[in-house]
């Protein structure tokens, strides 16, 4: 089974083929890739009007589009704050400066935010 | 003809073995193939003119060919016909820096011709289509096309300051200042220009055998940024609103399946995630100075700020750079040329288009009509646009990919193409590189008097149909 796997690519939105590059290329370094098998629960993510969930199910992740109501955490904001994010400015600056919006477990964003935050 | 051919060109350049002929059956798209009945690997324009000599007395036709990536069905011979593989026609005769042009021969490619610049040191460029590397320029501008610089500079035609020109006859004859002895190929003023007789005639009236090509400033600073937005009426306002800035050395657009097949989905659904940007907008801006950048940049954002005052969604501009760490699969808009293999290796192997150009006022009513239409034969609109000739039009163009070895499938591409070419041409757009299909649907909108006169050129330059029979046949 693959690490990264998309939820029915015919229709997936362009966040969820987004994350889905970054989450393979991520995921191509055998420790995160480790961390994330030690995952379990669902964050989802607003860019602009779009919404991907990413679940982690223990054996890896997958991009879902919408949000699910079972999830542990959220993160909101515009598309080029959430490329920031993941580019670089990580979530704590936007967040302080009323940037990103984020709900439900911070402590489950922290840990999923070296997963998401690209090394390229 | 094997016998003759050989005796010429020697036995490692004439392809006659059926397996090897069948090579150059046919190219991506669904239009029937057929085997050449020889292949000549031409290396000179002298050799050129002994083969359409020879072809004549074989009774025989000649079709050039390069890299066969055209996706028209104009580099198919005709039965009984000889494909002239030109691609060790490859020499860059000259490049003039101080006045801006490149002399070159037609199997010149893209990338060589870019790596040459690059290798000098030259501080000039040219645009790219979106073809992969290895496409000849010297086609892309006889037959009319297009490329990233086409914004400024308008179509490949218009990039041409002259050709040396192989006639049936075997005579050649040169367009442009070229032909005044002793006269630099500056352009193509003063003389009467006769380019025009040998372009986008696809090979009908002689066979191009040199072009002076313009290349133009490479400014130090360069920028390309993508914009998300919502619908097709704001998206071409704000691209019409760019044009008249006159800031943008290119502005792309691609609608959300050509997007989504870029990063991976081969066949994406035919409507949209309501949520999800419906057009991606690359913007491509230099500079010679930060300052210049910056207030480009200023501009591009205050186009997007007055069609947001009306209400549009438009996302902020993302730099390539930015989104390529995001998505490694945006790296194919990251430099061009660029192979865009999302469209051809699949499956089935299949891609074809409906490209046309037209008045950028009509765009997004054209483009919202033609969606309907994909979608009505299943397919997602897969459409690429791009303002030309400073706004003054542009190009809309519909790929759809699709499996070669499905017949069905063939059928239904056949229809939504013929459809699509319907409602572009009612809505005041014209069809260019015109497969010999189109062309039989778009004759009767021809003028009477402009048709005559092809025909009578036709006639002129090639009396006995040795040129790329089937092409452009009225």
């Amino acid at each position: 089974m693959e690490i990264v796997r998309l939820k029915d690519p015919k229709h997936a939105n362009v966040l969820c083929l987004l994350m889905q590059g970054l989450l393979k290329a991520q995921l191509a370094d055998e420790s995160i890739a480790d961390r994330v098998r030690k995952m379990s629960g669902a964050v989802s993510m607003r860019a602009g009007l779009m919404w991907a969930t990413l679940v982690f199910d223990g054996q890896g992740i997958e991009v879902v589009s919408g949000k699910l109501d079972d999830r542990k955490a959220s993160v909101e904001g515009e598309m080029h704050t959430l490329v920031g994010v993941v580019t670089g400015a990580g979530m704590v600056g936007p967040f302080l400066a009323g940037k990103i919006k984020i709900g439900g477990n911070p402590f489950f964003l922290l840990k999923m935010l070296p997963i998401i935050m690209a090394k390229g | 003809m094997r016998e003759r051919l050989v005796a010429v060109y020697g036995e490692d350049r004439v392809v006659t073995d059926p397996t090897a002929l069948h090579e150059y059956h046919d190219d991506y798209t669904e239009i029937d193939g057929q085997d050449p009945a020889a292949v000549v690997m031409v290396q000179t324009a002298e050799e050129l003119a002994e083969l359409i000599g020879l072809a004549r007395e074989l009774g025989s036709s000649i079709t050039p060919r390069i890299a066969n990536t055209n996706v028209g069905g104009l580099a198919i011979a005709a039965e009984g016909g000889i494909i002239a593989d030109l691609t060790g026609m490859n020499r860059i005769l000259e490049v003039n820096v101080e006045d801006m042009y490149a002399v070159i021969e037609p199997g010149v490619t893209q990338q060589q011709l870019k790596d040459h610049l690059v290798d000098n040191d030259i501080p000039l460029t040219f645009g790219y289509s979106l073809g992969p590397p290895q496409v000849s320029i010297l086609a892309n501008c006889v037959l009319d096309g297009l490329t990233n610089r086409s914004l400024k500079y308008g179509s490949m035609s218009q990039w041409i300051s002259g050709l040396e020109v192989l006639l049936a006859d075997g005579t050649f004859l040169r367009t442009g200042s070229w032909a005044i002895e002793g006269v630099p190929p500056f352009g193509r003023p003063p003389i009467p220009d006769l380019t025009g007789m040998f372009t986008a005639f696809q090979g009908t009236t002689g066979l191009t055998t040199k072009m002076v090509f313009q290349l133009w400033p490479k400014h130090p600073i360069e920028q390309r940024l993508f914009v998300l937005g919502y619908d097709p009426h704001s998206v071409f306002d704000a691209v019409q609103r760019l044009c008249r800035m006159e800031i943008c050395e290119d502005i792309g657009g691609l609608s959300w399946p050509t997007g989504k097949m870029m990063m991976g989905v081969q066949y994406p659904a035919p409507e949209p995630d309501p949520t999800e940007p419906t057009w991606f907008l690359y913007v491509d801006l230099s500079a010679e100075l930060p300052e210049e950048m910056a207030i480009k940049e200023r501009l591009l954002n205050q186009a997007l700020d007055e069609q947001r005052a009306k209400g549009a969604r438009f996302e902020a501009p993302l730099d390539i750079h930015t989104l390529l760490k995001v998505n490694p699969a945006m790296g194919v808009f990251a430099e061009f040329p660029v192979d865009l293999k999302f469209l051809t290796d699949h499956g089935g192997g299949g891609l074809t288009w409906m490209g046309t150009y037209g008045p950028l006022s009509r765009f997004a009513s054209c483009a919202e009509h033609c969606n309907e239409i994909m979608a009505s034969h299943g397919y997602a609109p897969g459409i690429v646009s791009r303002p030309m000739r400073g706004g003054h039009f542009g190009v809309l163009r519909f790929l759809a990919t699709f499996d070669k070895t499905d017949r069905e499938q063939i059928e239904v591409v056949r229809a939504m193409m013929a459809d699509l070419l319907e409602a572009c041409a009612e809505r005041g757009f014209a069809m260019y590189k015109t497969p010999d299909w189109a062309l039989q649907k778009l004759k009767d909108r021809i003028d009477p008097g402009t048709l005559e006169m092809i025909r009578k050129v036709r006639k002129l330059t090639d009396p006995e149909r040795l040129l790329n029979p089937g092409k452009w046949d009225i």
